[in-house]
């Protein structure tokens, strides 16, 4: 043993953000886009926000708006959910985190198996996810 | 014992890494890429084997 390192995980890979929605119950409900796209509100209008990764309303909640990820210069990813979705559909700070750890668990997998790692996976009673890398 | 990188995800959004079995700092340079793909290191503590020496032999003996 040598350290411990505890890291803020930041959203910068697109098919990882793809995977983790997945784990979050949206397989098969979010749009990938190169150019980004405008976002809609409850009531089908055009917002001013656009995204390149999107789940559309229908799939977000109860008159819910559509939520989206935007690509900025610095390659990390913008989160647009409205205040409504945060208050009533729960895309809170608490859904964000478990988000963000869906997130590093597929970023983490990718970048070890690169590298000639094999990995393990753990889900954890207290809602840790941990994973084992070996090689 | 055999070299191993566990990293603990918490629903937070924050990652906790630890190597064992590493000897010195080659625990520090091989968890390097994952600290770079995953976000921004917060914290960072060394244990006691991170000042141990990491010796290499290669059998041969120089004569003076």
């Amino acid at each position: 043993m040598s350290h411990y390192s505890e890291v803020a995980i930041e959203l910068t890979d697109e098919g990882c953000l793809v995977a983790a929605l997945s784990r979050l119950g949206f397989t098969g409900k979010v749009e990938v886009h190169k150019e980004a796209q405008a976002l809609y509100g409850y009531q089908g209008d055009m917002r001013l926000q656009k995204a390149h990764v999107i789940i559309r309303r229908q799939h977000v909640g109860s008159a819910a708006n559509d939520l989206g990820f935007e690509r900025q210069a610095d390659g990390k990813y913008r989160v647009w959910v409205s205040d409504y979705d945060v208050k009533y559909n729960k895309y809170d700070d608490a859904w964000m985190g478990r988000l963000k750890q869906a997130y590093g668990v597929e970023k983490a997998r990718t970048e070890a198996k690169k590298k000639g790692y094999r990995v393990s996976e753990q889900k954890l009673d207290d809602g840790r996810i941990r994973l084992v890398l070996r090689r | 014992m055999s070299e191993e990188i566990v990293l603990e995800f918490w629903e937070d959004g924050q990652v906790n890494l630890e190597g064992k079995g590493f000897k010195g700092q080659a625990c520090f340079k091989e968890m390097q890429f994952l600290k770079d793909a995953l976000g921004v290191e917060t914290s960072f503590t060394r244990k006691q084997e991170f000042y141990q020496m990491e010796v290499k032999r290669d059998g041969k003996v120089k004569a003076r």
